[in-house]
This record gives structure tokens, C-alpha cells and sequence, in this order.
């Protein structure tokens, strides 16, 4: 899976960060990727309020039903992080090592075309990251393998973007460190 | 408020009220500073609470009305373990969750940020805050180096098999076990070997990567960190957050008599782009006063 791009769209549906990681071959135009962003905010929303009724009563009560062992996302291992890494604040060996529960229940998560396919994990907060990778994959490891990078991108969010006291929130990220560690990880897939 | 509820009883000549009444006075004059204070809870279960019948005061519901001598020093015994253990070097790995640290210290950049008009300025508040903490910190270490094995343990395998980990009355305190306090450090190199080896240990968990001399000039010394703890999620920007540190060190440096001013510098190498470099450049006294022994 080669990873082309990824965004960071804020809880408003503003694009905060967008990183290219091939060159050549077509290529949008900031103004696109703007409405892109913008576009896929309101697409998630009517997502949201396309689900089932019964769906989100069952979500909003917190009973705890068979569907819940489906909403939780495999481990999909290391996924480029290197044994000596600098983990920031998290503990080694990696930035999280058990299956986690996603929080997208209600909207987007995935788009597949010929040309590529585009993923979308959702944080509790709000925060929506984006990856669009170059094939065009409809199985459900290669869905879990992307929300597991975009999540391991949430920790690296959360540690050079959260942590920087000259970073604005909802504003666009100039974190040269968070552009650096987001590099290498995707770079050593 | 004794006088004031014999007042009411004056004034009430119901028994039904005058009964609790009493029992209040009792409770009141049972304690003797601060009665409604007290930190025994009067719990209903006489299961709960048990094991602390001997040192209780006052009013106790489940025995009934004590007698206590006045002005009794009652020793908090969590806050006699506090001060033991936070000073004893062995006792125990302080640790301290790196997030909530680098959130206190992005709190600390963000008022310097915005209640300062210049980069210069912002440096200088963190550096302020930094200050602060040096001779504290100088005092505080050379008595945890002070502490030798012997008199931790005999303090520590004491207390140990006593109950709750806590030792008598007479072990309580570490300072009675040192024999001889560290020797101060004179010269400008032990002072910067304490600096680079048990501060840094205290601060960050690890030594300082380097200790250089300037070859160029006599009264400059630099100690290297390949990864900055506290600014690791920072990076290097316009403004250089390790000013915090540089006050902390130029205040240990200050409070141990060596003037000087310490500052900052990134300089990236290749396998550690967040090295950072702090410039200590001492005053002439010092190097003055280095030369007149020898």
C-alpha cells in the first residue's frame, strides 16, 4: 500500500494539514485539497445521519451487544516502527499493541475507486485523518491496516502537535517535528 | 461558641433540644483547636475505623466521649513517609507521566509567550522560572549524595519490616542517619561534573550525553544533551524553550558561588537533530579564583 497523501481535517472541517508523499502523476492544488476536505466533512455528517435508527439508540445507551466485537480494529502489528525508536511519550515497543475500538460507528470510513482508495479515522475529538493510498483495495485487512497507521499518526498528533505551545488549535499544523516523524513513518511502511 | 450554645440552652427549655445540645458541647470541647475540622470521620460501622481507636480525639461513636490531652501534636504519618521517601535517593524511581510534564511545561511557554513582547523576552521569563528552582535544587542534591548505604539502611531495613513501611518516631528522619554531609564542590570542574552527572540524572532520568571545554576560550564550558527532555516535542524554533533549563543550571551554578551565564544553542548533528548545546560562560572572578589555589 503506498500512501500518497495525508490530511488532517479539524473538527469544523477545515484542512489543518496536508502532506504529499509522491511525486508525479496528477496532483490537486491546495485549493482543491480545501474542498476536499471540506466536501468529505459534509459527507460524514450525512453519513451520520444516514445509520440507522435502532443503530444509534443502541450506540447512544451503551448497551454493549454482539455488534461491539465487530466495531473493534485488529492490531495490524509494528507497521514501520523500529525497535530503538524515539516513542516520544509513549512506551515501547509500539504506540499501542492491543486491537482498539474505532471511533468512526457513524460515518465515512473508506472510498475506493480504480485509481485509489481513501481512508478516514475519526478521534474522539473530532479530528479527522485522512490517507489516500494508490491501490484500489475493498478488503477489510487493508482497511484495518490504514486506520491502524492513521491511529499511530493520532499518537504522533497528539505528542508533536498537542504538545508544541506555539501550535494554535483548529489552526493550520506547522510543526516541522510532526511533519518529520509523520515522513518516517510513512516512508518505512 | 461554647458561650452561644449555652444560650440557646438558656433559651430552649425543651429537653428534646437540650439533649443533642450537650452532646454537641461535649464534641466541641472534646477537640481541642479546630473541632469541626477533625479529620477522624465518626462513622457508623464500627467495622470501618478500627484500627485507629488509639490515637483518635474527641467524640468517637462508636466508644463515646474521650478524654485528650491538650495541645497534643498529632503527626500526620502519610506526610512524615512523604518527606522521608522523596528525599531518599534508593528509595524508590521517581517517576512522572512525560505527558503531564510536557503539558506543565507548554502551560509555562504559553503565559511566557503571551505576556511577552519580544523572543528575547519570552527566553528571559523561562529562564526567570528556571532560576528559581537552581539552589533548591543544589541543597537538595548534595543531601541525597550525602546519604550514604549504611544509614539508608538503616533506616530503610528498619522500617521496612515495621508496620505500613514506617519507622518509629526516632527513625523518621533521614538527616539524623548522615554522618558527614558531602564536601562543596570547589572547583569549576567538579561543580560542572555535578551539574552534568546528578542533576541532569535528577531532571531528565540520564547524564548529560557531554561535558566540553571551549578550545577557544578559557572561561566557557559546554554540556550536551542529544535529546532535551522537556522541549522534545518542541523542536527548535524562533524560540529557544531551553532557557528554562539554562536557569536552572546558571542557578545552581550561582548558588554554589560560581557566577556565570548559561545559555542555549541548537546544534544539530547528523544522528541527533534536536541536540542541544548549553553554553556555560563563567565570570573572570571564577577563573581568578581558580588560578589562585595551586
Amino acid at each position: 500500500m503506498a500512501i500518497q497523501t495525508i490530511l488532517v481535517i479539524n473538527k469544523s472541517g477545515g484542512l489543518v494539514y496536508k502532506k504529499e508523499f509522491l511525486n508525479g502523476g496528477h496532483r490537486l492544488t491546495s485549493n482543491e485539497y480545501l474542498v476536499l476536505a471540506g466536501t468529505l466533512q459534509g459527507v460524514i455528517a450525512i453519513a451520520g445521519q444516514l445509520t440507522p435508527k435502532a443503530l444509534q439508540i443502541t450506540k447512544n445507551s451503551g448497551i454493549k451487544d454482539v455488534t461491539d466485537q465487530e466495531t473493534l480494529v485488529a492490531y495490524a502489528g509494528p507497521l514501520g516502527i523500529l525497535e530503538s525508536q524515539d516513542m516520544g511519550s509513549f512506551m515501547l515497543p509500539d504506540y499501542f499493541t492491543e486491537s482498539f475500538k474505532s471511533w468512526n460507528t457513524s460515518g465515512l470510513k473508506h472510498i475506493t475507486t480504480d485509481q485509489l482508495s481513501l481512508f478516514v479515522f475519526q478521534s474522539l475529538t473530532g479530528v479527522k485523518l485522512v490517507a489516500i493510498s494508490t491501490q484500489n483495495s475493498i478488503s477489510n485487512v487493508a482497511v484495518s491496516i490504514a486506520e491502524n497507521l492513521l491511529r499511530k499518526v493520532y499518537c504522533l498528533y497528539a505528542d508533536y502537535v498537542m504538545k508544541n505551545p506555539f501550535h494554535e488549535a483548529e489552526m493550520p499544523i506547522k510543526c516541522t517535528l510532526f511533519d518529520k516523524k509523520v515522513a518516517e513513518m510513512v516512508s518505512r511502511l | 461558641m461554647v458561650m452561644l450554645v449555652f444560650a440557646i440552652v438558656n433559651l430552649t427549655n425543651f429537653s428534646v433540644f437540650t439533649m443533642p445540645l450537650v452532646i454537641l458541647e461535649l464534641d466541641l470541647t472534646g477537640n481541642e483547636r479546630y473541632p469541626l475540622m477533625s479529620r477522624k470521620i465518626i462513622s457508623p460501622s464500627t467495622s470501618v475505623g478500627q484500627t485507629s481507636v488509639a490515637g483518635t480525639t474527641g467524640y468517637d461513636y462508636t466508644i463515646g466521649a474521650q478524654k485528650t490531652l491538650p495541645n497534643r501534636q498529632q503527626e500526620d504519618p502519610l506526610a512524615a513517609a512523604l518527606y522521608n521517601h522523596s528525599l531518599h535517593p534508593h528509595a524508590r524511581r521517581p517517576q512522572v507521566s512525560i505527558s503531564a510534564y510536557a503539558f506543565l511545561f507548554q502551560e509555562m511557554v504559553s503565559l511566557a509567550v503571551n505576556t511577552s513582547k519580544s523572543v528575547t523576552e519570552i527566553e528571559n521569563k523561562l529562564h526567570r522560572q528556571g532560576y528559581a528552582l537552581g539552589p533548591r535544587l543544589l541543597e537538595l542534591l548534595n543531601f541525597r549524595s550525602s546519604v550514604t548505604a549504611t544509614s539508608s539502611r538503616a533506616l530503610f531495613g528498619k522500617s521496612a519490616t515495621g508496620p505500613g513501611g514506617l519507622g518509629g518516631p526516632l527513625e523518621d528522619s533521614l538527616a539524623s542517619s548522615i554522618t558527614a554531609m558531602r564536601r562543596r564542590d570547589l572547583r569549576v570542574l567538579e561543580i560542572l561534573q555535578f551539574v552534568h552527572g546528578p542533576v541532569w540524572t535528577y531532571m531528565f532520568g540520564r547524564q548529560g550525553d557531554d561535558l566540553v571545554k571551549s578550545s577557544e576560550r578559557e572561561n566557557e564550558y559546554m554540556v550536551v544533551d542529544n535529546l532535551p527532555l522537556l522541549t522534545q516535542f518542541i523542536g527548535h524554533g524562533n524560540v529557544q524553550c531551553d532557557a528554562f533549563v539554562c536557569g536552572i543550571v546558571e542557578g545552581i551554578l550561582d548558588g554554589a558561588s560560581f557566577p556565570c551565564k548559561v545559555t542555549a544553542h541548537a546544534m544539530p548533528e547528523d544522528q541527533h537533530d534536536r541536540r542541544v548545546v548549553y553554553l556555560i560562560k563563567f565570570d573572570h572572578e571564577v577563573l581568578q579564583r581558580e588560578a589562585l589555589r595551586f
